[in-house]
């Protein structure tokens, strides 16, 4: 663009630009005339953030600008293909906006804004130079790959790098003020990224891109709330973008505002934002150690042990007043990854964290939706599991309104399982007290595309075709509150286990009633053999020992307590053949505690610990199968779920001798 | 004119700390200015609103000073210069 001297003006004693452009011989006067006219509008413009035109003189062939003198690094050489951070994007994003707001509002397009158009002096302030120039300029002073394009493009030159030029600009339209914001967004993707939006090696790759593709993808540092504003201005329809630029400052000017709000974080907030929880002293957790997962009605806690169980130590609460009724850890694919859905009127969300709980996404989006055809919403999510050693990722979510989602990339996204949501039986399901819940959720360790899921008030449904079909797997278990007290679906089921070493035998909780199948859940029987109550919720299967199960009766349906005040953990080693209580360190008077359907569990350490949460937010712990119980914990709110995890072994390396 | 958004605590976390928002456009109506608000903060739809576009029971919105229910639900049309309260409503448990 002609040739920069730096002058000094004898009269004002002060240094300026001196820009010489070099008409084009076969230029009309009338081009000379209306370039001389935009430059002489150009310099009306004052603001801070533009470079200040002096002067504009018509030397015949030559065209001198005296222009203020701007000393910087042009900001296409500080991008060099280096993404700038986030902080000075956002600095001199909000700079350039505002030059062009100010600009716009003056009638005054830039036409040619670009990196190498912007100069960043060293206090960080940014001049956008040569606005309005660039219209009508000779071509042969434009970038080589534009004249081809003029030539391709009609008698009209069109000026500006191509790569920077809108979808409508390419097709022959005049640009106007939403070309500017185009090449604001092609700017700032530069910026971000170190690349441009839409690469290419011709002419014809470029424009395709332009005219065809998305923005190529940004890094996934990039804060979506910048992101979101790039797509905005990089719409290929005119009518999607901001419509102004004062619009477009005042997006960057809120994000801007939070850039200066001293961080709620030492990062940045990145993909899915990242959830720190201060105020809480955090869990350092060894390998070898146990940890439990405490779900309740207004958060989570997490407590660590030594494989000795006899010390624990407590975090918490994460997510400060939330419910937490679904808690996983995946160790699979040698994560160390926990899970916890965490429900509010806000809504319901899924949050990982893969450092045991200092920070845990935030999800921008619910990462559960029900698709838009089922007219249904999510309300709350009741299970999280991990799908098989084999499958490290697939994990399932069992929810409310019963369904079940899955997810076959480690959680980032998830799907309805249509078959189970199609089947005829489900307009009949009734919801149980709780609502109608997908609440357990067993992936059979043993046969592929196999899977049991427990719904409440439905019943056990299987699949053995990965979820496509699913059959009813109730015969036998009895319903207290339908005439027909055997029906094929409808039943309350509160839990089911199985032990993966049998995977044919399955045990289950009803709403009244323990049962056992050994043919995968074909037929039930009748196991309450000995137990002061058949009704109850909680229910967990030795680790090593298929015969062995763990239960906690409760009264009634009526009288959701353990009976008579007495806290007893029941447990049977011959597979219900006979159940006797575990009751020593346990309360037995004026103990009237509810343990519900996921408060009850066991660690994989030999002897077995066992351990359940009450509603009245008392953990126990027993570290030798039940024989012994502590009470860990006093004064939680309501527990809902308890988890138990080993954080995996050191492994043994023994390394070639040197 | 713009319309203000009013932020609860529980949602500054998704617009940087924000408890004001001001759109600089001017919606036709509550549900042109969500849409517009989430385009700026894309945490809060799914916190405002169901996968199928409600409002989320227990979240009440308040045009000026009336409850968006009795001003004509999402598609209460907006004057210049309106407020936008987003308020969580009372609730026990």
């Amino acid at each position: 663009m002609g040739v920069v001297y730096r002058a000094h003006d004898e009269v004002l004693h002060r240094d300026v630009a001196l820009k010489i452009l070099t008409l084009d011989r076969g230029d009309a006067e009338s081009s000379r005339e209306f370039l001389l006219a935009e430059a002489r509008a150009s310099s009306a413009l004052a603001h801070p953030n533009i470079c200040t035109i002096h002067e504009v003189a018509d030397f015949g062939g030559e065209l001198a600008i005296v222009m203020e003198l701007v000393e910087g690094r042009p900001l296409s050489s500080l991008i060099e293909s280096r993404a700038l951070t986030i902080e000075s994007v956002l600095r001199y994003g909000r700079q350039i906006a505002a030059a062009l707001a100010h600009a716009h509002g003056r009638g005054v397009v830039h036409r040619d804004l670009k990196s190498s158009n912007v100069v960043v002096n060293p206090e960080g302030l940014v001049k956008v130079l040569d606005f309005g120039l660039a219209r009508r300029l000779p071509a042969q002073t434009l970038e080589a790959v534009t004249q081809s394009l003029g030539s391709l493009a009609g008698p009209r030159t069109i000026a500006g790098t191509l790569s920077h030029m809108p979808p409508e600009v390419l097709r022959g339209e005049p640009g106007d003020h939403l070309t500017d914001l185009w090449a604001f967004g092609v700017l700032l993707h530069e910026a971000v990224s170190g690349q441009l939006p839409f690469p290419g090696s011709t002419i014809f790759e470029v424009t395709s891109a332009i005219l065809q593709q998305p923005p190529s993808p940004l890094p996934s540092s990039v804060p979506p709330s910048v992101t979101a504003i790039i797509q905005k201005c990089l719409a290929k329809d005119p009518a999607q973008r901001y419509q102004q630029a004062a619009e477009l400052q005042a997006a960057l000017d809120n994000i801007q505002a939070a850039a200066v709000v001293p961080a709620p974080s030492p990062a940045e907030p990145r993909g899915p934002l990242t959830l720190v929880h201060r105020g809480i002293r955090h869990l350092a957790v060894r390998s070898g150690d146990v940890l439990l997962l405490v779900g309740t009605t207004k958060g989570a806690f997490l407590l660590r042990s030594t494989r000795q169980r006899s010390r624990w130590e407590v975090a918490g609460p994460y997510f400060h007043g939330q419910a937490i009724y679904a808690l996983a850890y995946d160790s699979r694919a040698g994560r160390r990854r926990l899970w916890a859905a965490t429900h509010t009127f806000w809504g319901t969300f899924l949050r990982s964290s893969d450092d045991f709980g200092k920070t845990w996404t935030n999800p921008l989006e619910a990462n559960i939706k029900f698709p838009a055809d089922t007219g249904t919403s999510l309300a709350n999510i009741w299970q999280i599991c991990p799908g098989s050693a084999d499958e490290p990722e697939t994990l399932y979510c069992g929810v409310e309104p019963a369904a079940l989602f899955e997810s076959r990339d480690g959680g980032d996204s998830w799907a309805l399982v249509r078959g189970l949501f199609d089947h005829p039986h489900r307009p009949r399901w009734v919801p149980g007290n709780g609502g109608l819940c997908l609440h357990t959720i067993i992936p059979d360790p043993a046969a592929p595309g196999r899977m049991y899921v427990a719904i409440s008030a439905a019943g056990v449904y299987r699949t053995d075709d990965g979820g496509r079909t699913w059959e009813a797997r109730n015969r036998g278990v009895r319903v207290v509150y339908h005439p027909d007290r055997y029906p094929e679906f409808g039943q309350c089921v509160h839990k089911i286990v199985l032990h993966p070493a049998c995977p044919d035998r399955l045990y289950l909780q009803n709403h009244w009633g323990l049962y056992r199948s050994d043919d995968g859940a074909a037929t039930w029987r009748d196991i309450a053999n000995g137990v002061p109550s058949d009704f109850g919720f909680a229910m967990t299967v030795h680790p090593h020992d298929p015969d062995c199960v763990y239960i906690v009766p409760i009264e009634s349906d009526e009288f959701r307590c353990t009976p008579e005040g007495r806290l007893r953990v029941y447990r049977t080693r011959n597979g219900g053949s006979s159940w006797e209580p575990l009751m020593q360190g346990l309360p037995q008077k004026r103990a009237y505690e509810t343990v519900l359907r996921d408060a009850l569990t066991t660690d994989p350490l030999d002897p077995v610990g066992v351990y359940f949460g009450t509603r009245n937010g008392q953990v126990y712990a027993s570290a030798n199968e039940g024989k012994n119980w502590t009470k860990i914990v006093d004064g939680f709110p309501p527990i809902v779920c308890v988890k138990a995890v080993l954080n995996g072994e050191p492994r043994q390396r023994r390394g070639p001798k040197s | 004119m713009p319309v203000m958004f009013h932020i609860p605590g529980p949602l500054r976390s998704f617009t940087a700390g924000q408890a004001e928002v001001d759109l600089a456009a001017s919606p036709a109506t509550l549900s042109e200015a969500l849409a517009a608000l989430w385009v700026r903060h894309p945490g809060l739809r799914d916190r405002l609103v169901t996968e199928q576009g409600q409002v989320r029971e227990h979240i009440n919105l308040f045009v000026g000073n009336e409850h968006f229910r009795y001003t004509g639900g999402l598609a209460t049309p907006l004057a210049a210069d309106t407020e936008v309260w987003i308020i969580p409503a009372i609730s026990g448990g």
